[in-house]
């Protein structure tokens, strides 16, 4: 069964710290709120000279240095992304172009944001099973910083810039499944980006995420047979830290089972669940995670990932 | 009707913290120590105990439990 093999990532070293008391006088708030609500510290920002792609090839390439997966073997490149160099070409085209991979790989984008890695996972894997192929690599790479208006403080000091690349492939570290996953399309302009500026409304995405969230992972559970005390690891998209506490205190989980990393990079998009994947890979004594991402849309989509074998 | 007690139970209920003493329906949230996110979560936690959807400009208006409470008599 094809699965998740290895995760790299990249995280721009530049910092844009949210602790800067003249911002925080103008947005009339405080460092207190902002480590305890916010959850964000310090946010990665790319250099001007880091377009999505090569955000997406950096990734892509310490995959290479970090595995033993090679350009060559790579079937089918996906890459996650809302906020590409250009409307076109695709961003899975310009990496492609620029990492060396076969001609026969196919590659393409979907577009789609916080929700986009769990999705992505169940869409490149029946991609290569329908096709009988074995491997591909998942991309995410959405930089806020392109559309951010650093005067908005709803969404000025939540946002961070990074790029993730999975290889899916057989003989995995983890399977993944079932899946649930929702659109609430009548809530779309509750977080979108019109003339190149975002725009959320922080009540309305909120209450999506505390009312849905919790309902999402209950039926996942049950379309799994398993109860919420047997999931080792909760990983759910990095929104806020309150976002995360509301999530956890609904679903009734501690929160020494939510994974967190958001302080000193931000909320990342669709890069921050594997961000965090990334890092509970080596760990053996977690054998089951449940992924969860939600936000532009209104989508979200939820799975399960059951260890396979230790690294 | 939803009663002002009715009210202040449901606060209560979210666990939100409050400066000692309890919520004052009479002050603002932030004279209660009530701050913008434990807000949107007061919000949220109403409507589903009481079946009601409050617009943004109720939400944007509304300062105090008392305000809160105005508008849910003017609903049901």
């Amino acid at each position: 069964m094809l699965g998740i093999k290895q995760i790299a990532s990249y995280i721009p070293s530049g910092r844009i710290s949210n602790l800067i008391p003249e911002q925080l006088a103008a947005f009339k708030t405080n460092e207190e709120f902002i480590l305890a609500k916010i959850g964000v510290r310090q946010r990665a920002l790319k250099a001007e000279s880091e377009d999505t792609s090569l955000l997406a090839v950096k990734a892509l390439e310490t995959l290479f240095k970090n595995s033993i997966l090679l350009p060559e073997d790579i079937q089918a490149l996906v890459v996650v992304t809302q906020n590409p160099d250009t409307n076109l070409p695709h961003v899975s085209a310009i990496v492609h172009g620029q990492t060396g991979l076969p001609e026969q790989c196919a590659a393409f984008d979907v577009s789609l944001g916080c929700s986009g890695y769990v999705y992505g996972l169940s869409i490149l894997r029946a991609f290569l099973n329908a096709n009988g192929l074995n491997n591909g690599v998942l991309i995410t790479a959405d930089p806020y910083s392109k559309i951010v208006n650093p005067e908005d403080k709803n969404t000025a000091m939540l946002f961070g810039d990074a790029a993730t690349a999975t290889w899916i492939g057989a003989d995995p570290l983890f399977t993944f499944g079932p899946f649930s996953f929702g659109t609430v399309g009548k809530m779309h302009h509750a977080l979108e980006c019109k003339n190149g500026k975002l725009s959320m409304n922080g009540r309305e995405v909120f209450n999506f995420a505390a009312t849905r969230i919790p309902r999402d992972i209950a039926i996942l559970l049950d379309l799994a047979s398993l109860q919420k005390e047997d999931i080792d690891a909760f990983i759910f998209h990095q929104g806020s830290r309150y976002i995360l506490e509301t999530i956890a205190d609904r679903i009734g989980i501690p929160m020494d089972r939510i994974r967190t990393g958001m302080e000193d990079i931000g909320n990342t998009i669709s890069s921050s669940i594997p961000l965090l994947l990334e890092k509970e890979l080596p760990v053996t004594t977690t054998q089951k995670i449940i992924l969860s991402g939600f936000g532009v849309g209104l989508s979200y989509c939820s799975c399960l990932c059951v260890r396979e074998k230790l690294p | 009707m939803v009663s002002l007690e009715k009210l202040l139970e449901i606060v209560e209920a979210t666990g939100i913290e409050v400066k000692e003493g309890g919520i004052d329906p009479k002050k603002t949230f932030r004279e209660n120590g009530i701050d913008s996110l434990d807000a949107m979560t007061l919000f949220l936690n109403i409507e589903e105990a009481i079946g009601v959807k409050f617009t943004e400009e109720e939400v944007e208006q509304a300062k105090t439990i008392n305000d809160i409470h105005s508008l849910l008599e003017k609903r049901l």
